[in-house]
């Protein structure tokens, strides 16, 4: 096998293992997030203010708590309570894109959109970074759970400028 | 206002190009990698060492912007050599493969890091922003840190500088 060809077989590993991740979540993918996910973490935004990544405390409080017993739980299981996390913060991510994108002028807009595009990039290679270091359904799991996280936390950089922005009207 | 912004970009360029050319000061690294060590003792009270080199810096009631900049700036030179030890020895413990993908990984997020704290600058004005982008700096790269100790075999070998 000559190089090129491991490297793509990896690549196709890795593909596969990143589609598992959605797949095995159909209902999920399609869904909305649930209301009482969003309630939990809309209460736990507004009460977590402050210093010392306050706001990020807010991350993990639904996959984590679902994912307690992981030991006990089949691999799609666990993905999907990353996964039921991970519908919050898109939601999030997006309304406050959203609400910026009308807040903002076009030249800022352009600087938003570049950096979301960066960003993506950079969640991508990260999580994926997992599997390539782990190999083996244990990664999986924790692809899920750095994919909702690394969504929670630019979700909340980009809700405390939209939340500025609302507040300047 | 505008002098306001000003003043903001001239501290915030005066703070990168100081971040940029100066090295950390070893007694801010070393405080960095106490601080880590610590807290993998205590299991996993890391995250309280973001702010252990500035929080002293910026405790002596400092409110000019030059000069929380350059607290800012001192914890994230501090992280960034933390970072390049941590990168350093994760590669000593992955095949070739590992590493391109890592490097490619680092180089994501290098891009990312600096569109994302830049955006302080592009949303708003005024002098704080340029706190904020050098915040957000340190920030980042203290969490990346905390990111890739989690995939080292031997973390001592970072924290006692081996």
């Amino acid at each position: 096998m000559t190089e090129s060809d491991e490297i793509g077989r990896n690549s196709m590993i890795r593909w596969a293992a990143l589609s598992l991740i959605f797949l095995v979540t159909p209902a999920l993918a399609d869904d909305k997030p649930a209301p009482k996910d969003v309630a939990a973490i809309e209460q736990c935004i507004t009460t977590k203010t402050g210093a010392n990544w306050a706001w990020e405390q807010c991350i993990g409080i639904i996959g984590n708590k679902c994912a307690e017993h992981e030991e006990r739980m089949s691999p799609a299981d666990v993905i999907e309570c990353y996964a039921r996390e991970q519908l919050v913060w898109d939601d999030i991510l997006n309304k406050s894109f959203q609400a910026l994108r009308k807040a903002l002028d076009d030249e800022q807009v352009k600087k938003m959109q570049q950096m979301q595009r960066a960003w993506i990039a950079s969640r991508d290679k990260t999580c994926g970074f997992i599997y390539d270091y782990f190999q083996g359904t244990m990664a999986n799991p924790m692809m899920a759970a750095c994919h909702a996280r690394a969504t929670g936390l630019q979700a909340l950089f980009l809700r405390s400028f939209a939340d500025d922005a609302a507040q300047r009207k | 206002m505008r002098f306001a912004f000003a003043v903001g970009l001239l501290a915030l360029l005066a703070g990168t190009a100081n971040a940029q050319m100066q090295q950390p000061e070893p007694r801010d690294v070393a405080a960095v990698l106490q601080c880590l060590k610590r807290g993998d003792a205590k299991g996993g009270d890391q995250k309280n060492c973001l702010g252990v080199v500035s929080g002293p810096c910026l405790g002596n009631d400092t409110n000019n912007v030059p000069d929380m900049v350059h607290c800012h700036d001192r914890e994230d030179l501090a992280w960034h050599e933390v970072l390049n030890r941590t990168v350093r020895g994760l590669r000593q413990d992955m095949n070739d493969e590992q590493r391109k993908k890592l490097q490619l990984m680092q180089d994501a997020w290098e891009s990312s890091l600096k569109r994302t704290c830049r955006f302080y600058e592009d949303y708003g004005q005024g002098s704080v922003m340029g706190v904020l982008e050098a915040a957000c700096a340190a920030e980042e790269t203290a969490r990346r840190v905390l990111f890739l100790l989690f995939f080292l075999q031997d973390a001592n070998l970072v924290y006692d500088g081996k």
